[in-house]
């Protein structure tokens, strides 16, 4: 029994107010990036870290607590989705709120700077169009370079179903932008 | 446009989109209380020493002398495997360090041995005069400061480089008498962590917070200032004969 409470032992304010120093804006992101809500992101980075500190005593891992707490977040973030009625609206908003930087790119011909914004346009938009679930899978193999077995392993799924999230992420997002050869995104083997 | 750039300047506009987000609804303290809150953490109250500026290095020099012989091993290692920064006193030195993920182990002994030291070979770097320059040729996107003690002018920038990638940016600024403060930026691609080895009757070392964010102050006995932290995206020295407010403020307004 005691070895039991040293094991769920759950860190001092120092300690945990040092991991979230650290992570504080990987997490808002990770949940910004699911709900594309800053409502939403708020509600659901605070649930992240006090489920975090309420679990850390199952971070086997040490040396991915940063990929753990990602998990925590895209699951948070989606149950915070699915509380929300009439989520789908959050699946097709803020293209506008998108628009402020893609003049930012620098572009070396009139040219690449139609075609380049058309199509990270075309990529936004279909990224906000994902379900939150394949939103996930996208932002944790893409992003955080997360294997599919460390997917499988944090979100408590199999890796069949990880793989297949990401086959379907990735037909979405390459469809139609396929047809033109020269625009193919994404592409590779998933292991 | 190869296929492999095609596939780099996409995942570069996949970084974009998780990049851009709204500001958060809260600050970053208010979200903490609310966690704190939530989770019962129980609030460890400051001693009332932190609040009297005059002894803070006071406080923390004696901290260090005493600190090694009531810390174990285990208790440093359950805390700092994600810690940014940690210090370590062990008799007339101490250690410095900030990290990214696990530690190295402790070790006994806090000079280098041999094994330790790491040669870096063909170091290149490009020394200009302005910051458009430097910018020209830099992929970091650099920041400056805004506020400068009067007398001092931009001197040169000197961009060092890790192969083709910008390792740090060290700008030097002088005046007349050749009078120097030092800015240094280096983008956390190319790693934050840093060890430094401090002589304890030499140095004094004091805690700040710039930019929201922790500093280490090592002042010298000879009167040179170095201020260390760390943004989310830099890790930054600015450093000087200076007097600490006049540091302090140079830190607090880059941008």
């Amino acid at each position: 029994m005691f070895k039991k409470f040293l094991k769920k032992a759950k860190p001092t304010e120092a300690e945990f107010r040092l991991l979230y120093e650290m992570f504080y804006s990987r997490v808002y992101r990770d949940v910004y990036f699911i709900t594309r809500d800053s409502h939403l992101a708020q509600d659901a980075l605070q649930e992240t870290f006090v489920k975090a500190y309420n679990n850390m005593y199952r971070v086997e891992d040490k040396e991915r607590i940063g990929a753990w707490l990602s998990t925590i977040a895209t699951r948070t973030a989606i149950d915070y989705l699915r509380r929300r009625k009439g989520s789908s609206e959050i699946l097709t908003e803020d293209m506008t709120h998108n628009d402020k930087y893609l003049s930012d790119y620098q572009w070396s011909s009139l040219e690449d700077m139609v075609e380049g914004n058309i199509m990270k346009e075309e990529l936004f938009q279909k990224i906000n169009q994902l379900k939150p679930e394949y939103r996930e899978a996208i932002l944790l193999k893409y992003i955080h370079e997360l294997s599919i077995n460390e997917m499988a392993q944090y979100l408590e799924m199999k890796e069949s179903t990880v793989k297949t999230r990401l086959h379907r992420a990735r037909n979405i997002l390459k469809k139609d932008i396929e047809k033109d050869p020269k625009r193919s995104w994404i592409g590779g083997e998933i292991s | 446009m190869t296929h492999s750039s095609k596939d780099q300047t996409e995942e570069n506009w996949l970084r974009e989109y998780y990049d851009n987000v709204e500001e958060p609804i809260k600050t970053k303290e208010e979200t903490w209380s609310h966690i704190v809150s939530q989770t019962g953490i129980k609030k460890q109250s400051r001693p009332s020493w932190i609040k009297q500026k005059g002894l803070i290095a006071v406080a923390i020099l004696a901290l260090f002398a005493v600190g090694s012989l009531f810390m174990k091993e285990d208790q440093i290692q359950a805390f700092s495997w994600f810690t940014k920064y940690f210090v370590t006193t062990e008799g007339e030195v101490t250690q410095i360090s900030e990290i990214q993920g696990d530690p190295p182990a402790v070790k006994k002994q806090l000079l280098p041995t041999e094994a330790d030291i790491h040669v870096r070979n063909s170091t290149k770097s490009h020394e200009v005069s302005t910051f458009a320059e430097a910018q020209e040729i830099t992929e970091v996107d650099l920041s400056r400061p805004d506020y400068m003690p009067e007398d001092l002018q931009l001197e040169r920038v000197t961009i060092y480089y890790d192969q083709d990638k910008t390792r740090k940016v060290q700008s030097l600024y002088q005046n007349e008498q050749e009078r120097q403060l030092v800015i240094i930026q280096k983008p956390a691609s190319q790693g934050l962590g840093y060890s430094k080895i401090v002589d304890n009757q030499d140095t004094e070392i004091e805690t700040l917070t710039i930019q929201g964010e922790k500093a280490t102050l090592l002042t010298y006995k000879d009167g040179w200032l170095q201020l260390r932290w760390k943004s989310e995206l830099n890790q930054w020295v600015v450093e000087g004969s200076y007097s600490e407010e006049q540091i302090v403020e140079v830190a607090q307004s880059i941008r």
